[in-house]
């Protein structure tokens, strides 16, 4: 019986190549990385050899319990909306867990096929696998894949095309035996139409009430005496094993997993040994005990330096450069052409200032992006989570939320989105309220364009002690939500230490082709309309006249309404506030508006920045860029993710007060120092992190003398 | 003994994990059921989360959770652990590396012919050259 379209459901543990292969399958290009939990949201695409054939991917889980979003998110799709056939990828350099989670989804009675990812890397470890006879064992069809090296993948889609078309499901749904078995089989008697209600198989229910799971048992609606009923068979089966149900039914699956295991695999090295591999090697290195951490800091700062330092800098004058000529080509045409000189203004001072000084940042953003991918890809980020994970604990995060935090260097949207993987809510909340904290890239050119008109020789200085300073902040406001909002202890840390993968890359040239992309659809669409909405409130006055003075202007009214609360902040002129102002719809705006906002006086935009703002003005300015409200698409997520009442208005208010606060801090501090004052101010910032840094070290040694 | 008693380097095997809730729970899926044998590969800059080998990945947890595992400590020696997994030999503490007798390192390897003797169980190639490298061997002889 063939259906007219056929779903297949991808389904894997963290860092097994799910993604790699859905990429593989659909062309499509997502987000493939080599940290455990990358997708956080199910994505889905039509495999392109079989049009018709749509393909979700969901989150990686490593088991079928109710405890984290992803695990939740993933069970209700595949007991709510049956997929055709499961794909189920094992990563076979670590096959016992991989056939952890298999054997769960066998207990679902859906058709399904196995893909054994990573085979290639097999021979490198000194194992291998008998794939017919893991087949036959299992009772599933399993192929053997290379998704990145695209070996095998034709095959596979073939094997799992035939079975959802023949609908064949698991040849062996019983895979158990003793006092477990025993057990299962009772309870699945006793709730069998309970069980055909809700849509599962018994066994699946079953196995369910066994482990006592909060969130599946109440939809069975079993009575209090089958409840007790259960209770009693488990208790007996308890008593049988004198061990417990939870204990119990892993110890069976690992048990059969591990018979299954000596007949199919063959290897050199016991499974608590490394093989000596580059991993092995790296490691040595890269964890070291006392290298560790000026390796993970001496790798920040070549990143920071990469991406903001001479090399930035100098693609960024390229770039700005061409983007200026062609601008200035455009002009002389249209006047040439005769074009409504209104017309000609919106297209030079409108759009090609102002979208086009945003743009000109692209080379940078893209720089740190790549280096940031980079190091998620080869899967050093993973070895950053267990090198920070004690310090991260202090602010009462687990290593974990690293990840995100980084990632909200680049944007706080993914960065975000990133914290679904993160196991407790509590930890979720707290790593998404100290995001806005980690400057995003779309600040670049905000920080860029005025360090660069202020203090031209400490261009590379200020930005990293912006970057610090926010770090700094971030880490006090956790310390402070933690001894007040979120107490308790930060969520159990168990992550995968992947191996170290080479990046392919195309894999990452994709990858920045997206970013590159995504940064040029949002300036040709939200910033693109907020320049010439702010072009709009700039030129015409509230009747929709020609203003006939800047200061007539409806951007210039609206904004000396408020310049009054930026006077202590000491940049309380007209361009300076309407910037702010349209930094909410997206940051990168702010140097729009600024560039279109002053571009009428004959002086260069670096001439008027330095009339605009004086230097303690332009410090307290920047600070203020750095830690007020989100950008609109931030905030939206945020809300989302936070999910509590108000959320939206904690951020925006939270965040403006406090960046109101601290920028004013500074503004005096500066104005107390005087002339020396960016290199003072940022070698200030640099020497607090630093020390804070080195105490929290000598705390934590002094306190433990750990082992060998 | 606890895993978090061990030290870098030691194998163990797992007796009962203890503690409850949803780390517990985790623990079991992630594979550190009882009878498994692990290995504390490295501890953390910092000191703390602990990184071991088992079940052929390498896995990262804080010892806080470590402390919550029982387990029966191992010999170092890789040799005699690689036979114990293989079920050829008792495990037993007086049982080193000078106690068997190499086989032929033409043979193939005891457990793949089936002829197992506890007495004869290393396949030479496999356990001297690779799994005991000289220095290791070294140590080992000096810490008995």
């Amino acid at each position: 019986m063939a259906k007219e379209s056929l779903t297949f459901a991808l389904m894997g543990n963290q860092n097994s190549g799910k993604t790699t292969l859905f990429n593989r399958l659909t062309g499509s290009q997502l987000h493939v990385s080599n940290f455990p939990g990358v997708t956080v949201e199910r994505k889905s695409g039509y495999i392109r050899d079989y049009p018709d054939s749509e393909i979700v991917d969901l989150p990686g889980i490593y088991s079928l319990s109710p405890y984290s979003p992803e695990e939740v998110i993933s069970r209700n799709f595949l007991i709510k909306e049956t997929p055709d056939c499961i794909l189920n990828v094992v990563d076979a350099t670590s096959l016992e867990r991989g056939l952890y989670l298999t054997l769960q989804l066998i207990e679902l009675d859906i058709p399904m096929t196995v893909a054994l990812n990573m085979i290639d890397e097999m021979p490198a470890l000194g194992r291998q696998v008998d794939v017919d006879q893991l087949s036959k064992e299992l009772g599933i069809p399993v192929v053997a894949i290379s998704a990145s090296q695209n070996e095998g993948v034709s095959e596979y889609m073939r094997v799992s095309m035939e079975t959802a078309i023949n609908g064949t499901k698991p040849l062996k749904p019983d895979l158990c035996s003793g006092p477990v078995h025993r057990a299962i089989h009772a309870i699945s008697v006793m709730i069998e139409d309970h069980a055909e209600e809700v849509g599962v198989t018994p066994r699946f229910a079953a196995t369910k009430l066994i482990e006592g799971d909060e969130l599946f048992v109440p939809e069975l609606g079993l009575n209090q005496n089958e409840l007790e009923a259960v209770e009693h068979i488990v208790v007996e089966m308890e008593r049988d094993l004198e061990t417990d149900r939870l204990a119990a039914l892993a110890d069976m699956r690992y048990a059969f997993i591990g018979e299954v295991e000596s007949k199919v695999l063959r290897s050199k090295y016991p499974s608590y040994e490394e093989a000596p591999s580059v991993t092995l090697t790296l490691d040595r290195i890269l964890l070291h005990r006392w290298f560790g951490i000026p390796i993970f800091l001496a790798v920040m700062t070549a990143v920071s330096w990469i991406s903001f330092g001479p090399f930035g800098q100098f693609l960024n004058d390229v770039f700005a450069d061409a983007i200026s000529k062609f601008g200035e080509y455009v002009g002389v045409a249209m006047s040439k052409a005769e074009i409504n000189p209104t017309i000609q203004s919106l297209v030079i001072d409108g759009i090609f200032s102002g979208v086009g000084s945003v743009v000109s940042f692209l080379p940078m953003i893209l720089v740190l992006f790549f280096l940031l991918s980079l190091l998620e890809v080869t899967g050093y980020m993973a070895r950053v989570a267990f090198i920070m994970d004690r310090l991260m604990r202090k602010i009462g995060l687990s290593g974990a939320s690293i990840v995100p935090l980084l990632l909200g260097f680049g944007c706080s949207v993914p960065a975000v989105m990133a914290t679904r993987t993160l196991p407790s809510r509590r930890d979720r909340l707290l790593t998404v309220l100290l995001v806005p904290f980690m400057s995003c890239s779309a600040k670049i050119p905000v920080y860029g364009l005025i360090a660069a008109a202020i203090f031209p020789n400490h261009v590379a200085l200020v930005i990293p002690g912006l970057y610090l300073l926010g770090i700094v902040l971030g880490v006090i406001t956790a310390l402070f939500l933690r001894r007040t909002v979120f107490r308790g202890e930060a969520s159990p840390f168990l992550l995968e230490l992947p191996p170290y993968r080479f990046p392919s890359l195309t894999s990452l040239g994709r990858l920045v082709k997206r970013h590159a992309k995504e940064f040029m659809v949002r300036a040709f669409t939200v910033i693109l309309l907020v320049t010439l909405l702010i072009w709009v409130l700039e030129t015409y006055d509230f009747r929709f006249y020609p203003a006939a003075s800047p200061e007539s202007s409806m951007l210039a009214v609206i904004a000396s309404k408020i310049a009054p609360i930026f006077a202590p902040l000491g940049f309380n002129s007209t361009p300076a506030v309407s910037a702010l102002l349209a930094g909410f719809s997206a940051k990168e705006t702010i140097i729009s508006t600024l560039t279109v906002a002053i571009s009428g006086s004959d002086l260069t935009l670096t001439e008027s920045l330095q009339q605009l703002l004086t230097t303690p003005a332009a410090i307290s300015f920047l600070i203020f860029i750095l830690l007020y409200t989100p950008c609109a698409a931030a905030v939206a997520v945020m809300h989302r993710e936070l999910a509590i009442r108000g959320g939206l208005f904690l951020i925006v208010a939270f965040q403006t007060i406090f960046a109101w606060s601290i920028a004013f801090i500074a503004y005096r501090l500066a104005l107390l120092f005087g002339k020396s004052i960016p290199l003072f101010l940022a070698s200030l910032v640099g020497l607090i992190a630093l020390i804070a840094l080195f105490l929290a070290l000598l705390k934590i040694r002094s306190k433990k003398q750990h082992v060998l | 003994m606890v895993l978090s008693d061990l030290r870098i380097g030691q194998c163990a095997r797992i007796v009962r994990v203890n503690g409850g809730g949803e780390l517990r729970r985790r623990l079991l899926d992630m594979g550190l059921t009882p009878n498994t044998i692990v290995k504390l590969v490295r501890v953390a800059p910092l000191g703390d989360p602990i990184e071991l080998c088992l079940r052929g990945y390498n896995l990262s947890l804080r010892e806080e959770a470590a402390s919550d595992i029982e387990v029966e400590l191992l010999p170092t020696s890789p040799c005699v652990q690689q036979c114990q997994r293989h079920g050829i030999c008792e495990y037993s503490n007086s049982t080193f590396l000078e106690d068997f007798s190499v086989t032929d390192t033409s043979a193939p390897h005891p457990m793949q012919s089936g002829a197992v003797d506890n007495r004869t169980c290393i396949h030479q190639s496999l356990c001297r050259d690779q799994l005991m490298t000289k220095r290791k061997r070294r140590r080992w002889q000096r810490n008995r």
